[in-house]
């Protein structure tokens, strides 16, 4: 669950795609490295809300999901799932999509 | 169904006639723009490609984008051998929107590329990096060529790498790479379609990027052997 949203204006109440923010681990798998109720920052990768480019495409995923983080910014796994979308590149977060298994060109297809 | 039923749903599977084939120049990579010159000469093309490939393709919904994405990327190379035997029997190119130029350009780049990935592996090499590792991932990613992987054994000789290839990227090559900027456990410089990832070698182990990207082909360095 996300307790706040790093970086982010006074008035902007919500994360998005790219943003790194502070959350809090509600449910957790047993026998894993990370625990219920633990305190950690996670990049969005993937927002049901849709994600505007600047040069006016939209991209609208099914699911939620974010990568978790350490504080120098280098993931926490060895790998992640699902696409990835290719702004995060331009944001730094280059680790992420070089462990990505699929990134989104969104340049094409159109 | 049929993939791409331009003509409605009532196209069945039509026997190979000698029917002449118009086809558009092979997509070259992704976001590849095509011109359109009216339904009969898709059709035909749909006629030719749909019939000897056994495998039903999908059906995708944007007609306007039919010709190219005709081959479902889900049957693999099969179709593509197919097409490739059809267009060379019956293929006649009608309209070139200047492919071969492209290719060529295309080659120069790679070109330029392996050599500031070459350069900067050597730089690493100079500052006594172990392990340099150079993959031609071009073919498994979209976003970027060559990856460097290398690993440093401590923070200031991670900082000496990665200045000595910023400064070789930038008076050589005329790239400015973005990335991090301190040290870091997993350090990364991008210059675009060289990624260069500087590890200490506990995270070498723990990401292990070798056996993500198993599929890609090792670029052999000349200096490696220098070395040992």
């Amino acid at each position: 669950m996300c307790i706040r949203v790093i970086g982010a204006a006074g008035n902007q109440r919500y994360a998005r795609i790219g943003d790194v923010i502070v959350a809090v681990i509600k449910d957790a798998l047993p026998q894993m490295p990370l625990e219920r109720s633990e305190v950690i920052r996670a990049v969005i990768v993937r927002t049901c809300k849709e994600f505007k480019c600047e040069d006016g495409i939209i991209i609208r995923y099914d699911d939620n999901a974010a990568v978790i983080i350490d504080q120098k910014g280098n993931p926490k796994g060895t790998r992640v799932f699902g696409a990835i979308a290719e702004e995060l590149r331009e944001l730094n977060f280059t680790k992420i999509v070089s462990l990505a298994p699929e990134t989104l060109f969104i340049f094409s297809f159109i | 169904m049929r993939g791409a039923a331009l003509q409605g749903p009532g196209l069945a599977r039509a026997p190979p006639a000698a029917v002449p084939l118009h086809p558009r120049p092979r997509r070259a990579g992704f976001g590849g723009h095509h011109h359109h010159r009216g339904a009969p000469l898709r059709s035909d093309l749909l006629l030719l490609l749909q019939q000897p490939t056994a495998v039903p393709l999908r059906a995708r919904s944007p007609p306007s984008s039919s010709a190219s994405s005709n081959v479902n990327p889900d049957t693999g190379e099969g179709a593509d051998e197919l097409l490739d035997d059809l267009l060379q029997e019956h293929g006649e190119v009608v309209y070139s929107a200047g492919g071969a130029g492209s290719l060529a350009s295309e080659a120069d780049e790679d070109a330029e590329c392996l050599s500031l990935a070459v350069s900067l592996a050597k730089v690493a090499s100079e500052v006594k990096a172990a392990d340099i590792r150079v993959l031609f991932v071009k073919p498994i990613v979209y976003w970027t060529e060559f990856f460097i992987i290398l690993t440093a054994f401590s923070n200031a000789q991670i900082e000496a790498i990665s200045s000595k290839m910023r400064d070789i990227g930038e008076q050589q090559f005329s790239r400015v790479a973005s990335g991090d900027t301190k040290p870091n456990s997993w350090t990364l410089l991008d210059f675009g379609d060289v990624v260069v990832h500087i590890f200490l070698p506990p995270q070498r182990e723990f990401y292990n990027l070798e056996e993500f990207y198993g599929n890609a082909t090792t670029i052999e360095l000349p200096f490696e052997t220098q070395l040992q």
